[in-house]
């Protein structure tokens, strides 16, 4: 009896997720008889199912609140689960994400199409991974989510470009196809895993078949890799630009990247005491100096504002994998590591939502305007001073936010280290500097300089994302006015990690 | 506070309201002349009433013998040893002197008022401003005090000065320049000297540089004199007296009696500063020749060119002359007591003598002369005052002590030339002695057949009442006599000199009435020769030492060599050749570095960064075989480097 009510009590925001689908599916179900019976909902279904969405993923929110809160700052270990703040700090930002979405695709799907409701479910699909993901120890859970990730993605984007132009058969194919290559490597990778003798189990012990152990971390990181999409398997990510000025894939997939991330994070702690973690080490930093560079260089010339926030993004993504080389170094000190995994941490968190803003934001931009040319920005501030003031806001912290975090996680550990990395990497975080600046310039000059005439035309797209624009901006001013408190936060977080 | 700093802070309170209440009324139009009246009367009788009841609170104090020196200050900021204050320091000295100032300001302006039709209430207003910064200067306890209401008295008389002229002249004249100027030259020699005497003490404060002058003995002698001597330059420049004495003369030309009279008084005013100060310590320490030498040289000449000289302007201005000599020769024999009477009596003897000096010819209107008639009230005070500006103007011992620095020649150990001097000074006072006879000797015979008038008649009571009041109780009352003047009750020590000189006066006028009565011939000869030698001596008195050779220097040498400075030099060589060609070779070089940089270097750096970006943009691989690929041959490279390493043992 207590078990069954320890099981209903852990899993109560899961709960809460599964009784919104169950009802949006019965509502969906019953739609054609509703809309017979009340003509008016006919154009109006969706709205009703975005809103289910949008009131059980913020229950499920607080209720994750309401029980995670007994167990204070310990974890609750059951059925190879960890509740934490590990876990706490990714379902509420993947939540978030998820009521933006379907505040999104309420207005991006058609009008008459009220039997779209899998669209909605499997944005709570979605929103349910992140639960597997960050609390299991179990590689069979981790498993099951990024699965649920595939599915919910897959259905979402085959719901969303159903009836539309014929780039979009090209997407739902890379998608599929990286997606599911990902998946199998994974697969491939646990298998390994469990041959070395470890078992399903997410952890790293000296066992006889070490072999079986390195080929399996390798399978991993790469199968992870394809899920992020970075370099050199960032194909299938480029190709999701929408021709339809559309964001909401685009926000998608980069929940779908924060997942990857933070499970990054996660594994890679569990594996910084590897035999392997030389390579590990330089791999990271090889691989942070390319994405860094990458992103950075592509962002110079990129006329195309989603592509270009893509190529920055790259850049974040670089500065993370920079930060997380670190906790492989054999000689790091214990606060220097908890250092580390705190700024990764924080850095995934702001990196989520400061690209869900910047990426709304453009998009309504360039919805109105009919082009998605960089150009475009120089005609804000002539139509509206508020939309300047965020969009000024937005490049400006596009800039300053992964040199800030390098900084933050570099606070107490600049002095001790000298060795060659250091000196690589410092070069390195100059060098990108300084050409990081040409972009910023380059949005400046955008935002300041207006070379052709542009007319806002409103559409019916635009209210949504300007609403879910205002809602980022209102987090993003709340997470700078809250940053001391974030950063505790965070490293609650990893002190979670390294126990 | 203190009752008499009270009554003193009331009164220039007083004074300010009354100046610039003075100066409002005389930019109205509408000029009533009993206004005039009344607002003069008001303002004299004010400035007088309110010194003498200060004086007598200072006078009940002093016999209650509860205090000899007030002092009240406001501390306004302090700067390392030197602290900058503004207050009031009252000692007997100090109290005579303002008495004295007032009581002549007083009676001039009302004098003025009454017979004198361009004196107007502005005027009054000014002379009340002039009288409110006097007490300020007087009164003060510290250096930085007294050279700053020195330079505004100077200001608010150059004003007053300014204006009287304008109202009759329509033009700035030559002289008001060179007053101006000598005004400012005067006040920075001045202000250098004591700005050197507060380096030398380290303080501001008198009462400080008093006890430590007279406690430090290693003070050099150098020092001392450089101090002294910079002052004397000081009081030469601006008190008029030769090589600068020709403005005097230039500013005093319209408006005659008014300019002349004050002044006068303002150089009385400078002279006095030795005396507030405690430069006058420094004169008591050592004997300064300098100071005997130019005094009684100047004494000398002035008395010669007045002798032989006619215009009552000129004569009056070297009577002043002649005074300032003999008491710059005073101060010099260390004789301070009989500096400071000579000093209190100067101002009162040359506003006495004004409506001797000034008077106006009757022989012009003989119709008028017919109606006077013979007053005796009026001729007896007329003598009498007579009498007694001469006697002062001698130096007779009660009411000016003159004479008593022939004694102190013959007792003095320490001068070598004592004879000389002795006889020197005598030659001065058989001058004085024959200009005085000069002077009244016309005069008696004019004043009798004119009427003096009321005003002047009142002036002169006025003043016959203040010599007598300040002479004669001046050395009986010891309060009276801060420098320790000597009594005359050992008058046997002094008898051989006084007797001698007298004696000579006696002989020396028989001779003169002898000559005059019983030689005519020579007599005739001699005023023949007199007439003869006055346009010479006149030429002579008129020659400019110093501003002359200073324009010519100015317009001859300063001028053109500036301006050649500035063509050739500055223009030409500077500007034109070094700055413009420096100018243009740095611009060639900007323009050049600019050109390579912008042109050459810079795109070619952009244009490196573009082709890489733009191969970076072309990796993202459009084709999903590539893609897989890729993955494969990743893999696999990380792959063998496991199973290599793991191979060779190192992992």
């Amino acid at each position: 009896m207590h078990y069954a009510v320890l099981f209903l009590k852990m899993f109560f925001p899961l709960e809460i997720l599964l009784i919104g689908i169950i009802t949006i599916i019965i509502t969906g179900l019953l739609s054609t008889k509703i809309t017979q019976r009340f003509p008016y909902l006919k154009s109006r279904m969706r709205i009703l199912y975005g809103y289910m969405v949008v009131v059980s993923s913020i229950v499920s929110m607080i209720s994750f609140w309401y029980i995670y809160n007994p167990f204070e700052t310990s974890s609750l270990v059951y059925f190879n689960t960890q509740i934490s703040q590990f876990t706490a700090g990714a379902y509420i930002v993947v939540g978030i994400a998820t009521v933006i979405v379907s505040f999104m695709t309420i207005v991006e799907i058609n009008l008459d199409s009220h039997k779209n409701y899998l669209l909605f479910i499997s944005l709570l699909m979605l929103e349910g991974s992140s639960w597997f993901i960050t609390t299991s120890d179990s590689w069979i859970n981790i498993l099951f989510g990024f699965i649920l990730i595939y599915i919910s993605t897959n259905v979402f984007i085959h719901g969303i470009y159903e009836k539309q132009e014929s780039g979009s058969r090209e997407v739902i194919t890379n998608y599929l196809t990286m997606s599911s290559m990902s998946i199998s490597l994974l697969f491939v990778g646990i298998a390994c895993l469990s041959f070395s003798g470890n078992g399903f189990i997410l952890t790293v012990q000296n066992t006889t078949r070490q072999l079986w152990e390195y080929i399996g971390i390798i399978f991993v990181i790469i199968s992870l890799l394809i899920q992020i999409g970075v370099p050199p398997f960032h194909n299938w990510y480029f190709k999701a630009v929408n021709k339809n000025l559309n964001s909401t894939t685009s926000i998608l997939l980069l929940f779908q990247r924060g997942l990857g991330l933070i499970f990054l994070i996660k594994y890679s702690s569990t594996i910084a005491s590897s035999e392997i973690n030389s390579i590990l080490l330089w791999l990271f930093t090889s691989l942070g100096a390319v994405y860094t560079l990458w992103g950075v260089f592509g962002a110079i010339t990129e006329n195309s504002l989603q592509k270009l926030i893509h190529y920055i993004s790259l850049f974040y993504i670089g500065i993370f994998m920079l930060i997380l080389s670190d906790i492989f170094s054999s000689t790091i000190s214990q606060e220097m590591l908890l250092n580390s995994l705190k700024s990764v941490n924080f850095g995934v968190l702001i990196y989520m939502i400061l690209f869900s803003f910047s990426l709304s934001l453009l998009s309504s931009i360039s919805k109105g305007l009919k082009s998605e040319e960089i150009s475009i920005l120089g005609s804000i501030g002539r139509n509206s001073i508020t939309q300047f003031i965020v969009n000024l806001i937005n490049v400006i912290l596009l800039f300053l936010v992964p040199i800030a975090i390098y900084i933050i996680s570099k606070k107490y550990s600049f002095d001790s280290t000298f060795s060659p990395r250091m000196y690589f990497v410092s070069i390195l975080l100059i060098t990108i500097l300084v050409f990081s600046i040409v972009y910023f310039f380059r949005f400046l000059k955008a935002l300041f300089s207006s070379e052709k005439r542009y007319k806002l035309q409103l559409t019916r797209i635009e209210p949504a994302t300007v609403i879910s624009s205002i809602i980022m901006f209102v987090i993003i001013i709340s997470f700078m006015i809250l940053i001391v408190q974030i950063l505790s936060f965070c490293s609650l977080i990893s002190l979670f990690l390294l126990s | 506070m203190n009752d008499i700093v009270l009554s003193l802070l009331i009164q220039n309170g007083l004074f300010l309201i009354l100046g610039l209440t003075g100066i409002i009324m005389g930019l109205l139009e509408n000029r009533r002349f009993y206004r005039k009246k009344i607002f003069s009367s008001l303002t004299s009788s004010v400035i007088f009433v309110i010194a003498f009841i200060n004086f007598s609170l200072f006078m009940t104090r002093y016999y209650s013998g509860s205090i000899i020196n007030i002092k009240e200050v406001l501390p306004l900021f302090s700067f390392f040893t030197y602290s900058f204050e503004l207050g009031f320091q009252i000692s007997s000295s100090q109290i005579i002197i303002y008495l004295t100032l007032m009581f002549i300001l007083a009676l001039s302006n009302l004098y003025l008022t009454w017979k004198k039709p361009y004196w107007k209430e502005s005027h009054s207003g000014r002379l009340i401003l002039y009288a409110l910064t006097l007490n300020f200067l007087i009164f003060s306890s510290n250096l930085f005090q007294i050279m700053s209401f020195v330079i505004l008295s100077d200001l608010i008389l150059i004003d007053l000065i300014k204006n009287l002229i304008l109202k009759s002249e329509k033009r700035i004249p030559d002289g008001l320049r060179k007053m101006i100027t000598s005004f400012f030259v005067g006040d920075g020699f001045l202000l250098a000297s004591l700005i050197i005497l507060a380096r030398l003490v380290k303080s501001l404060d008198f009462q400080i540089i008093s006890n430590n002058l007279l406690t430090q003995s290693d003070i050099l002698s150098k020092d001392i004199q450089l101090i002294l001597s910079l002052f004397l330059i000081g009081i030469i420049v601006k008190n008029s007296l030769y090589p600068f004495h020709t403005w005097f003369k230039e500013i005093s030309m319209s408006n005659k009696d008014v300019i002349f009279t004050f002044l006068s008084k303002h150089f009385m005013i400078t002279f006095s500063l030795l005396l507030i100060t405690p430069l006058f310590l420094l004169l008591q320490l050592q004997v300064s020749y300098f100071f005997i030498w130019y005094g009684i040289i100047t004494a000398l000449l002035s008395v010669i060119f007045s002798i032989f000289l006619k215009k009552e302007l000129e004569i009056s201005i070297l009577i002043n002359t002649i005074i300032s000599g003999i008491l710059i020769a005073v101060l010099g024999l260390r004789e301070i007591a009989i500096g400071f009477q000579i000093l209190i009596t100067l101002p009162i003897l040359i506003s006495g003598l004004i409506p001797y000096l000034f008077i106006k010819k009757t022989e012009k209107e003989p119709e008028i002369k017919e109606t006077r008639k013979f007053n005796l009230v009026f001729t007896i005070i007329h003598f009498f005052s007579l009498v007694v500006l001469s006697l002062l103007f001698l130096g007779i011992a009660p009411l000016n002590s003159t004479f008593l620095i022939l004694v102190q020649t013959i007792y003095q150990n320490t001068l070598v030339f004592n004879i000389g001097l002795f006889i020197l000074f005598t030659v001065i006072m058989y001058g004085i002695f024959i200009l005085v006879i000069k002077i009244y000797k016309n005069q008696i015979k004019n004043s009798l057949e004119f009427q003096f008038s009321v005003t002047e008649i009142v002036y002169l009571i006025s003043l016959l009442l203040f010599i007598v009041f300040s002479s004669f109780l001046y050395p009986s009352f010891n309060f009276l006599n801060p420098f320790d003047f000597p009594l005359i009750t050992n008058l046997n020590a002094w008898w051989i000199p006084f007797s001698i000189i007298i004696s000579g006066c006696v002989i020396g006028s028989i001779v003169y009435f002898a000559v005059l009565r019983y030689f005519s011939k020579t007599v005739s000869e001699i005023r023949a020769f007199s007439t003869k030698i006055e346009q010479p001596l006149e030429t002579v008195y008129s020659i400019d030492p110093v501003f002359i050779p200073v324009r010519f220097l100015w317009i001859r040498i300063i001028v053109p060599f500036s301006k050649w400075f500035e063509q050739i030099i500055i223009k030409k060589f500077l500007i034109e050749f070094i700055v413009l060609k420096t100018w243009k070779l740095f611009i060639l070089t900007l323009r050049w570095l600019n050109r390579t940089i912008t042109k050459i270097i810079i795109p070619r750096i952009v244009d490196t960064f573009k082709l890489v970006s733009k191969f970076i943009r072309k990796l993202e691989i459009s084709c999903l075989r590539t893609q897989f690929q890729i993955v494969l041959i990743s893999l696999s490279i990380l792959l063998a480097i496991i199973l290599i390493l793991y191979s060779g043992g190192l992992i």
